[in-house]
């Protein structure tokens, strides 16, 4: 439809970066970088997923590109201008989610706009894998829609997928679904010398990060489910260890009277949270770690992927209380008072949390103050 | 004979090697942790995306 002549045999004509119409997976961004700098869209997909991935940023960037970057129309002619009234409305928007970006570090915002990015992010690369390389061809609205049907059920069949894997391998199942991983990839390797299997990545993929998490976490659902509640009156009544799969599970030990001596405590919970109540007047020396989640022992507390503390055996006298806690994913707290234990929905932007207390360098980490009253 | 196609055996080899790795910590052998994890799996991803990048190169 342009009145232009082709100008791309041209050897002095300005480089421009336009979003590609040949080689797109989306809107054409890493496509039209890769043919400004001269390199493979490939390492500029890459980087966009990354970012988009870790906090949001790729998707930021990308929507941006897609508003103020026009789009080649393949005679490599002046590209038309842009409605101005789109252009601002666009960058007003474009400013409000970076601005809510900003404002909560990343994809954390809202229950939305994370688990949105995450099923677009996903669903363009099972896009790209599928089909990146016949974009050139020619598309209508029907065969676009179909296509996005399919890469939806794709993502549902993997998100099952993910989840049948998690609890599978967390309720006891994790050599199997290793095996099953490994036999997949043997039917992958196979199946690439006689066919495209490349819809089934993702789906694989799936299985794969669902036995994954399990194993860094060290998820273990023995235990059962649902929320347990112990209060022993008697040091007879406590048990040496307690365990549970999923939910909540607290042990209140304010009742027990502490003989001198060194008693020991294991706590588990697979998923979910374990919350452990010791009187003020007990040492109690605590060696925790939570595989995903939060970690509160005494008066310190820490967040994220693998985190614990293993205390220093300090006490030397009186009643001593060693407790050795896991929690794979979620939370695990050792407190004097269960209200500290509770979650706070006090933090501006509405997503809750607890309480945030203790440094890192304190000396007594670990350890209750009951403990210090022993070896002062 | 249909040329091989890239993604889907690279894929087929990350996910033997991923699974190896799950298995060797499910039989305790060696401690997972998500420090390790993560890298693994960016690296299996990048390999898969680059395997799917490089094979337009071809004529």
């Amino acid at each position: 439809m342009s009145q232009h002549e082709p100008e791309q045999s041209q050897p002095t004509a300005p480089r421009k970066f336009l979003r590609s119409r040949d080689d797109r997976v989306l809107g054409g961004v890493a496509g039209g970088l890769g043919k400004y700098f001269g390199v493979d869209p490939v390492f500029f997909r890459i980087g966009l997923a990354a970012l988009a991935v870790l906090g949001g940023v790729g998707v930021f960037l990308y929507l941006a590109a897609l508003v103020f970057v026009p789009a080649e129309d393949g005679t490599g002619a002046e590209p038309p201008r842009r409605s101005r009234v789109l252009t601002v409305v666009a960058a007003i928007a474009l400013v409000l989610l970076g601005g809510a970006l900003l404002a909560d570090g990343g994809w954390g915002f809202g229950f939305f706009f994370g688990p949105l990015g995450f099923v677009l992010v996903l669903g363009a690369a099972v896009w790209w894998l599928v089909w990146g390389r016949s974009g050139g061809g020619e598309r209508n609205a029907r065969g676009t829609l179909t296509r996005i049907a399919l890469v939806l059920l794709v993502l549902a069949v993997s998100a099952a997928l993910f989840v049948g894997a998690f609890w599978t391998a967390a309720a006891g199942g994790g050599v199997a679904v290793a095996l099953l991983v490994i036999a997949i990839g043997a039917l992958f390797a196979l199946a690439a010398f006689r066919r495209n299997v490349r819809w089934l990545i993702v789906p694989a993929l799936a299985i794969t990060a669902g036995l994954g998490l399990v194993a860094a976490a060290d998820v273990n659902l023995d235990g059962g489910y649902g929320k347990r509640v112990y209060v022993p009156a008697s040091l007879a009544d406590v048990r040496e260890g307690y365990d549970l799969g999923a939910g909540r599970l607290e042990v209140d030990l304010r009742g027990v009277d502490f003989t001198p001596g060194e008693r020991e405590l294991d706590l588990e919970v697979g998923f979910g949270e374990a919350v452990l109540v010791v009187p003020n007047d007990l040492c109690v020396v605590a060696r925790a770690d939570v595989g995903a989640g939060y970690l509160r022992i005494l008066g310190w507390d820490n967040g994220g992927f693998n985190v614990g503390w293993d205390a220093r055996d300090r006490g030397r006298e009186g009643a001593r209380l060693v407790v050795d806690a896991h929690v794979g994913m979620g939370a695990l707290q050792v407190v004097h008072d269960p209200r500290d234990a509770e979650w706070h929905e006090d933090r501006p932007s509405g997503r809750g949390r607890w309480e945030d207390i203790g440094e890192d360098d304190d000396p007594a980490l670990g350890r209750s103050a009951a403990c210090e009253a022993q070896t002062g | 004979m249909r040329r091989v196609d890239g993604p889907s055996l690279v894929t087929g080899l990350v996910l033997i090697g991923l699974g190896g790795l799950f298995l060797l910590d499910r039989l305790e052998a060696l401690d997972l942790r998500f420090g390790y994890l993560w890298p693994a799996l960016l690296a299996g991803l990048g390999a898969i995306l680059l395997a799917s990048g490089l094979r337009r190169e071809r004529p």
